[in-house]
């Protein structure tokens, strides 16, 4: 025992025997590592914010069917799903992309009957629209800070429906619970977003809520017996109905696929990787041969000398490694995601005028340890074999 | 009794090709317990390929080398690793690792041995009070001269209690005192019933020889 700690004792030592390389492999694992470290974390954080949202809403959400496509669903339909035994109340909602600003900057109008705002969502400054008031608009802060609008600034022409142009008035800006509305939300009232978008008498979808115990029973009432003539000859719009649960568990299919396709772009970062940590650890390169071919003179043998530069290599991957994840929690925590937020983040600005929600999550962590590992094992054992295995002789020229 | 046989032993590098060198040619020895041989030879005469035969740094290209009955090339590397470590070689550069300090160097070959620190600390402080440098045992090579480093690179190769010492033109690159005092610890060295191989062209070694090898052109001149 004493015999692996002493030779692994060397590995430590030799980290500090060669500084410059040290230095520059550990800087290139955390390079490696730290745009990965910080895409997951945000991928986290956006899962579970989303995980909470569907948590604190609705138990059913009731669109339109067409075709096997979803369609907005008739306003008689409200009544309807309200007289379906165990329904304990229904809020009809429209929710539409809108592009604002002359950077075209991306926005969704969430339009809801005034008694239905989600009460995480408080204004900051100003006030929630009032019931009647018409083109009255609460905008979330960072998506003000970006577009540069105001309590009382007025958007004109905001919209051009079949009545005419109409100015809207941005009476507050708010904060939620889920930052990320912040970015990208514009709340208002059913009937203003019904005029934003023309279409009158339907919703994009109706939230359901339930009394314990007839969930199942009103989706398939929901499904099996609620159905609207949309009007002549457009057929019949029937109901498509998700659950919480079933929200739930698409949810991580959606993560999973973006998580997906930043791995595979990972995957061909990490494959440039692996020559990048060759050619740094081949800095100082001949000064290292002949150091294994001073040691093989004077009687160690090939696995003493791998299990040497084995050690060497897990120390400085740990450390990459470390480095890697503290800079990560830095750069999400204390500087909140300056700059990298926008990249992973659509509607973020480059300084992010929200919390940006991340989470740190133990497997994403290991993951990079492993990275780190297998990046550093590949790129400086193959040179140590290579000058453990030839003679020594040759090694010390 | 020998200790070592060779038989018509031979390296050649680039061999199979026009621009063939002869370093080793058809080369047979002997070379018995406890003595102290001289290699003798001009430059490129094949001292140091010798040399590095008999160490077990090199494998010939034909011949045997043959050390206390057993031929190295019939020798594992792990094998050859461990008869490595009944030699203990001498440089004619030093060839100290310039990041550890003078105790680390000498002790170095001891950690596959499984010596704790502390264990290798001491013997490293015995061979310093030995070669006269006790109070440059924390010291790096680079702050040490050249005669004090090869005092260093001679304690390194007896840390190991080796049963031989083989030691390349040691004294080349020293001035004249620090060469007749390296010369002296060779000679305390085989006094002590050490087998001593050294390749030099330094007349001061000649007096200390039991047997002299002269080398010319790779061959054994008579």
């Amino acid at each position: 025992m004493r015999y692996f700690i002493e030779i692994a004792r060397t590995g430590f030592t030799a980290v500090l025997l060669h500084p410059l390389r040290s230095a520059v492999t550990t800087a290139c694992v955390v390079v490696l590592l730290l745009p990965f470290l910080v895409g997951l974390a945000l991928s986290q954080g956006v899962e579970e914010e989303a995980r909470d949202s569907i948590k604190f809403g609705a138990d059913l959400y009731v669109s339109g069917d067409q075709f096997g496509r979803r369609v907005p669903i008739p306003l008689e339909a409200v009544q309807q799903v309200s007289e379906i035994e165990g329904v304990k109340q229904v809020t009809p909602r429209i929710v539409g992309g809108i592009v604002l600003g002359a950077d075209n900057v991306d926005a969704v109008v969430v339009g809801l009957p005034i008694e239905h705002f989600p009460p995480e969502v408080t204004c900051v400054e100003g006030r929630l629209p009032r019931a009647g008031n018409r083109n009255e608009l609460v905008v979330g802060t960072e998506l003000a800070q970006r577009l540069k609008l105001h309590v009382g600034d007025l958007l004109p022409p905001f919209y051009h429906s079949s009545k005419g142009d109409r100015i809207s008035e941005v009476v507050g800006l708010f904060d939620a619970d889920a930052p990320l509305w912040q970015a990208r939300l514009i709340f208002t009232l059913f009937d203003t977003a019904a005029e934003i978008f023309n279409q009158q008498g339907v919703a994009t979808d109706l939230l359901v809520e339930c009394r314990s115990g007839y969930q199942e029973s009103i989706a398939s009432t929901l499904q099996r017996d609620v159905a609207f003539p949309r009007g002549p000859g457009d057929g019949v719009v029937r109901t498509r109905v998700t659950s919480r649960e079933e929200l739930q568990a698409i949810l991580p299919g959606g993560v999973a696929h973006r998580g997906g396709i930043f791995n595979l772009h990972f995957v061909l970062v990490f494959a440039v990787g692996i020559p990048v940590i060759l050619v740094t650890s081949g800095l100082g390169l001949s000064e290292r041969r002949r150091e294994i071919g001073i040691l093989k003179a004077t009687g160690w043998q090939t696995d003493e000398v791998l299990l040497r530069n084995a050690v060497e290599s897990l120390v400085l991957s740990l450390t990459g490694a470390c480095i890697a994840i503290l800079l990560a929690f830095v750069w999400l925590q204390w500087l909140n995601g300056y700059w990298i937020a926008s990249i992973f983040l659509n509607g973020i600005d480059v300084s992010p005028g929200i919390r940006v929600p991340f989470r740190m999550a133990p497997v994403p962590v290991l993951f990079a340890f492993l990275l780190s590992l297998v990046l550093v094992m590949t790129g400086t054992l193959y040179s140590s074999w290579r000058a453990s295995t030839v003679a020594p002789v040759e090694a010390m020229r | 009794m020998p200790l070592y046989q060779t038989h018509h032993l031979c390296k050649h590098f680039r061999p199979g090709t026009d621009s063939i060198v002869r370093a080793l040619d058809d080369i047979s020895l002997q070379i018995d317990v406890g003595s102290f041989v001289l290699l003798r030879g001009s430059s490129g005469s094949g001292k140091t390929t010798l040399l590095a035969l008999l160490g077990a740094l090199e494998r010939p290209t034909q011949g045997q080398v043959l050390f206390d009955g057993r031929n190295f090339g019939e020798l594992s590397g792990v094998a050859l690793a461990r008869v490595r470590r009944r030699f203990g070689f001498v440089f004619q550069n030093f060839s100290l690792i310039s990041g550890l300090p003078v105790w680390e160097n000498i002790t170095y070959p001891l950690i596959p041995r499984g010596l704790s620190s502390g264990r290798r600390f001491e013997i490293a402080r015995r061979l310093l009070e030995q070669v006269g440098l006790l109070d440059r045992i924390i010291a790096r090579p680079r702050e040490l001269s050249g005669g004090e480093q090869q005092r260093v690179a001679f304690a390194r190769a007896l840390a190991g209690e080796p049963e031989v010492l083989l030691a390349d033109e040691p004294t080349s690159n020293l001035d004249p005192d620090s060469a007749k005092d390296l010369i002296e610890l060779l000679r305390k060295s085989h006094a002590q019933g050490m087998t001593v191989i050294l390749a030099s062209h330094d007349p001061q070694a000649a007096p200390c020889a039991t047997q002299v090898f002269e080398l010319e052109s790779g061959r054994l001149k008579n």
